[in-house]
């Protein structure tokens, strides 16, 4: 049915996202546990997230290598810790990955402004492979329960195959549903979503 | 009257608080679960207790009424108010701590016109000191004082960042020690010292538990659900908990993990952390209590005794060697004789 849904999809200027949307029953949001976290899709949902590296000198080489924006200390000492500064570079970038020499030194050379924004970075070692942390970054989706009893998360995108979206879809599910106290029990509803498309109902 | 004991229980050294859902404060007596007083005046839900450290007779309590109350534990009267209404209209509050001097309280907020908040104040007065709200963006779920240290401070939010402050700097910016990024949501942080200097021990929302080392922000171990279900001996991952940590006098740290299930496969245990390995410490066992959700406890280090309180409304004593005693049961009927010399020490 999804794959029905993406056929009929008018061609818009952006790629829409697909969502996920759980409407829950049973679960009291004064009372139960809160419900929020992150969890990784097989298939990256968010391709085209712009991921920063700031790397100490063999991680800005490797970025380099690899086509991908980074800085490096003295670039992060220059902007002074200027609240302005840093909220452009915020601005600039969806997520930071920091070597782990650099992470820690992050809220003495730029402050709390990366906090503020969201975007602290991720770490980064010298063991983990700089395109496989930034693949992660763009498959992990976040996902939290307010005051309404239903959340929404992010699948996919409307370009994804059908396979894809499927795979991803049956992962957020059962990841969210196991955080659930009463599994499925918890759930009153499951829809799928592209953002100008009309909701479907899976469960 | 149902206990709600999902926002805490804080001890003294003789004494028990707990939550109650009708935005009370229920005051038991450690060793016997004996109930000395309730304390009213709170008007929405109560999210967090503590004593003034070293003190039997100082409560404080947090709530999403906005208000940080103080508490005379001996009349049962509050003794003052504390509250944050610099926007002209107060900021529920979702967790409060009070350092190791008694001199201050700190308590963290929902997210209020975008921004989520650290207010601090003086015990002494009712109107705030300061606060922070540069360095979380989603609503803050712990705040906790360092045990020994009262200028140090964890924070844990939503937002994934554990922030460690020294609160003894004049700005937000000099405060800001370090930043954690679990990349995950923060439900509860421990603090404890090994001889490279401090650790938190960082309790996520996803039912895991992530160490790290504050001299490195370095991630030292983290455990997954799968890991901790291991750990306490159960297949099934989706129905294992972590409810918090606690540090022992010698310095381990132990949490207090478990799983729900009907018919009596629901579980209670303590975990050690080694290391990078979690090691069964201690069963508790008693089915009736085990079923419910344990959502807090608290530990004495001195005694090695643990109290949990759970969904069901029930608080249990756990002592080394001996039975549990549970207050607020629905009938009076004792453990059944396999739970002797229950809490055992020895690994399983």
């Amino acid at each position: 049915m999804l794959c029905c849904h993406q056929a009929q999809e008018k061609k818009r200027k952006f790629r829409e996202t697909v969502e996920l949307q759980i409407g829950l029953k049973n679960y009291d949001p004064q009372k139960d546990k809160r419900f929020s976290g992150t969890v990784k899709l097989r298939n990256m949902p968010r391709p085209s997230m712009k991921v920063c590296i700031l790397g100490d000198q063999l991680h800005c080489d490797e970025a380099q290598a690899n086509n991908l924006p980074f800085m490096d200390v003295e670039a992060l000492k220059k902007l002074n810790k200027n609240k302005k500064l840093v909220k452009k570079l915020a601005k600039k970038y969806d997520a930071f990955l920091a070597s782990e020499s650099i992470i820690k030194q992050i809220p003495r050379i730029l402050g709390p402004g990366l906090n503020k924004a969201g975007k602290f970075p991720g770490l980064l070692t010298h063991q983990d492979s700089m395109t496989g942390k930034v693949d992660e970054i763009k498959s992990t989706i976040k996902f939290q329960m307010k005051k309404v009893l239903c959340l929404s998360v992010v699948l996919g995108h409307v370009e994804m195959t059908p396979d894809e979206l499927v795979i991803n879809t049956h992962m957020a599910i059962n990841f969210l549903v196991s955080l659930l106290k009463k599994h499925w029990q918890n759930v009153r509803s499951l829809h799928v979503k592209s953002t100008m498309g009309p909701p479907q109902r899976l469960y | 009257m149902h206990v709600g004991l999902d926002s805490g229980i804080a001890r003294s050294q003789s004494q028990l608080a707990a939550v109650c859902s009708d935005f009370s404060l229920s005051l038991f007596d450690w060793g016997t679960l004996k109930k000395l007083h309730s304390m009213r005046g709170h008007t929405d839900k109560v999210t967090g207790v503590r004593y003034v450290p070293g003190s039997d007779s100082v409560l404080v309590s947090s709530s999403l009424d906005g208000t940080v109350r103080q508490w005379d534990t001996r009349s049962g009267q509050m003794t003052m108010e504390h509250s944050d209404t610099t926007l002209q209209k107060r900021k529920p509050l979702t967790c409060v701590d009070v350092n190791a001097a008694g001199r201050f309280l700190c308590a963290g907020t929902e997210v209020v016109d975008q921004d989520a908040y650290l207010v601090f104040w003086d015990v002494r007065q009712p109107t705030p000191l300061g606060g922070y709200w540069e360095s979380h963006t989603d609503e803050l779920s712990t705040v906790r004082f360092h045990p020994t240290d009262s200028g140090a401070l964890a924070t844990g939010s939503t937002d994934g960042y554990v922030n460690v402050f020294d609160v003894t700097q004049t700005s937000e910016d000099d405060a800001l020690q370090a930043t954690l990024n679990t990349e995950s949501s923060v439900s509860s942080v421990t603090w404890y010292e090994r001889r490279d200097g401090r650790h938190l021990a960082v309790v996520l929302d996803t039912e895991e538990l992530q160490l790290w080392n504050l001299q490195e922000s370095e991630r030292t171990a983290q455990f997954g659900r799968q890991e901790v279900a291991q750990a306490i001996r159960r297949t099934m991952s989706e129905v294992c908990y972590v409810e918090s940590c606690h540090q022992t006098a010698e310095g381990d740290v132990l949490a207090v993990a478990g799983a729900t299930t009907k018919e009596g496969h629901g579980c209670l245990r303590l975990l050690r952390i080694d290391g990078d390995r979690l090691t069964p410490h201690a069963l508790l066992e008693d089915s009736e209590v085990t079923q419910q959700l344990v959502r807090a406890s608290a530990f004495s280090a001195a005694t090695g005794e643990l109290v949990t309180g759970g969904e069901g409304g029930i608080l249990t004593l756990w002592r080394p060697g001996a039975r549990p005693s549970s207050s607020q049961r629905r009938d009076a009927k004792a453990p059944t004789h396999k739970q002797r010399g229950k809490h055992k020490q020895k690994p399983y």
